[in-house]
């Protein structure tokens, strides 16, 4: 790895340009913190590594109007510290509190988590049920994917090699006089510096009375080659009356189509389907508790 | 392709040929010989590489050493005065028993630096976040929240 040419481009079209030079053989580096561990497994088939970390493009994160923007460089410490990110979208906060350590959060970045496209990547089920939309650019301008578009297959994306993520636009839940929040729940064997077992994110909104779900999105990760919306589970939700809607049917209808866990080294497949039975209404319930609701008991 | 860059290290200004997929935990031991900066296991998960970029703590085994271009770094080296002189935190691991074997001490130090730097009077679930990164296998873990908070006890 030590014989990598290393770039640290000051602007965005200065990346684009060194992309265009070194093509196939260069890799975008955000943080580092999944990049840098391939490399020291000697597992990065690349001859240069182009750096983000420089791009003031990239690191904003600005509420405007009725969409958050989430700058791709945006690291997860700042997210975590951002008291509009908590009260805007706890769904996101409530992952980046359970990812890494400190020092991983301090230069993790929520675009690379996006990027590696991991079944557990943490950001990516919140991204999933808030419908972001990622912005990628390339030298022939930008184009607009919505997350549920983006991952195509394991650590597989639909962005072109030639494209950067500059951020994801994030409508925001809660715009007009809606009611809505979220809650992401992630297992885990110890309480930091672990990936999921699964992972599962619920955001719910409720209609004009307050008295029904409707609208709701369900996703989960590591329960599929991919980190996955359990669609069958949404149905379930939506038009239900509250305290009801989390009991039984969440829990009965989670194990839809695309929830389809495997055995690893780090759980069975039985243990997976249990507990996204477990943690579909959990997080449901946690969710209509922030928004004043009680939700009963719900496991 | 070797490129010369120019840093900050403990209050120092410093310059250094550094390779592209090069390590700051390899620059800071080889090239430096600064060999508080422990490898532990290369992967970023157990903490004992931490150093302090720009007042952030970080695993200096999987950031690249061309990213410390123009910025501050702060080893354990950059702790105690020229004169010998413990810096508090350290005084108070030493005063608490928050050290046994020392692999993990440096980066519990660092980390808890950065906290405090920060906040200086955090609460123990703050300080227990704050080193959650930092693995001690003498599992000493209460000494070393006992240690975090008894400096920052006389920092306040």
């Amino acid at each position: 790895m030590k014989h990598l040419d290393y770039y640290r481009p000051q602007s965005l079209d200065e990346a684009l340009a060194l992309k265009g030079e070194r093509g196939a053989e260069a890799l975008f580096i955000a943080g580092g913190t999944d990049v840098m561990v391939l490399g020291r497994q000697k597992k990065l088939d690349c001859a240069a590594l182009i750096s983000l970390r420089g791009l003031a493009e990239l690191t904003q994160m600005k509420l405007e109007g009725d969409t958050f923007f989430l700058g791709a460089g945006v690291t997860l410490s700042r997210i975590l510290n951002s008291p509009e990110a908590a009260r805007h979208l706890p769904i996101l906060h409530d992952a980046v509190q359970v990812m890494g350590s400190t020092q991983m959060r301090n230069v993790a970045t929520v675009g690379g988590n996006v990027m590696t496209a991991a079944s557990s990547g943490d950001t990516l089920g919140p991204l999933l049920c808030l419908e972001a939309v990622c912005r990628l650019v390339s030298a022939q301008g930008e184009r607009r994917v919505p997350m549920h578009e983006m991952f195509t297959g394991p650590r597989v994306t639909a962005a072109r090699a030639d494209e950067i993520l500059l951020g994801l636009d994030i409508p925001l839940p809660t715009s007009g006089d809606r009611k809505s929040s979220g809650c992401f729940i992630k297992l885990m064997r110890r309480a930091a510096l672990d990936l999921a077992l699964i992972n599962v994110s619920v955001q719910l909104w409720l209609d004009e009375a307050g008295e029904t779900i409707a609208k709701a999105r369900v996703a989960a990760g590591v329960v599929a080659p991919t980190p996955v919306r359990l669609v069958e589970s949404e149905e379930a939700l939506e038009g239900a009356p509250l305290a009801e809607a989390l009991k039984e049917q969440a829990a009965d209808h989670a194990l839809g189509r695309s929830c389809r866990p495997r055995d690893s080294d780090r759980c069975s497949s039985w243990y997976r389907e249990e507990m996204v039975r477990v943690l579909v209404p959990r997080a449901a319930g946690r969710a209509l508790n922030r928004m004043g609701i009680d939700a009963g008991q719900v496991g | 392709m070797r490129q010369v860059i120019e840093f900050e290290l403990n209050g120092q200004e410093v310059s250094a040929a550094v390779t592209g997929g090069q390590t700051l935990l390899d620059l800071l031991r080889d090239e430096f010989e600064l060999y508080g900066v422990k490898e532990g296991c290369g992967a970023g998960e157990c903490g004992a590489c931490t150093v302090i970029v720009d007042g952030l703590a970080l695993t200096a085994c999987i950031f690249p050493a061309r990213e410390v271009e123009g910025a501050s770094v702060t080893t354990i080296e950059g702790l105690a005065s020229a004169q010998g002189e413990l810096h508090p935190i350290q005084e108070s691991f030493v005063n608490q028993g928050a050290v046994q074997c020392g692999f993990c001490t440096p980066g519990n130090v660092l980390s808890a630096k950065a906290l405090l730097d920060e906040n200086p009077s955090p609460s123990e679930e703050e300080i227990r976040v704050a080193i959650a990164g930092n693995l001690c296998r003498c599992t000493g873990y209460t000494q070393i929240v006992e240690a975090i908070q008894d400096a920052a006890g006389r920092k306040s």
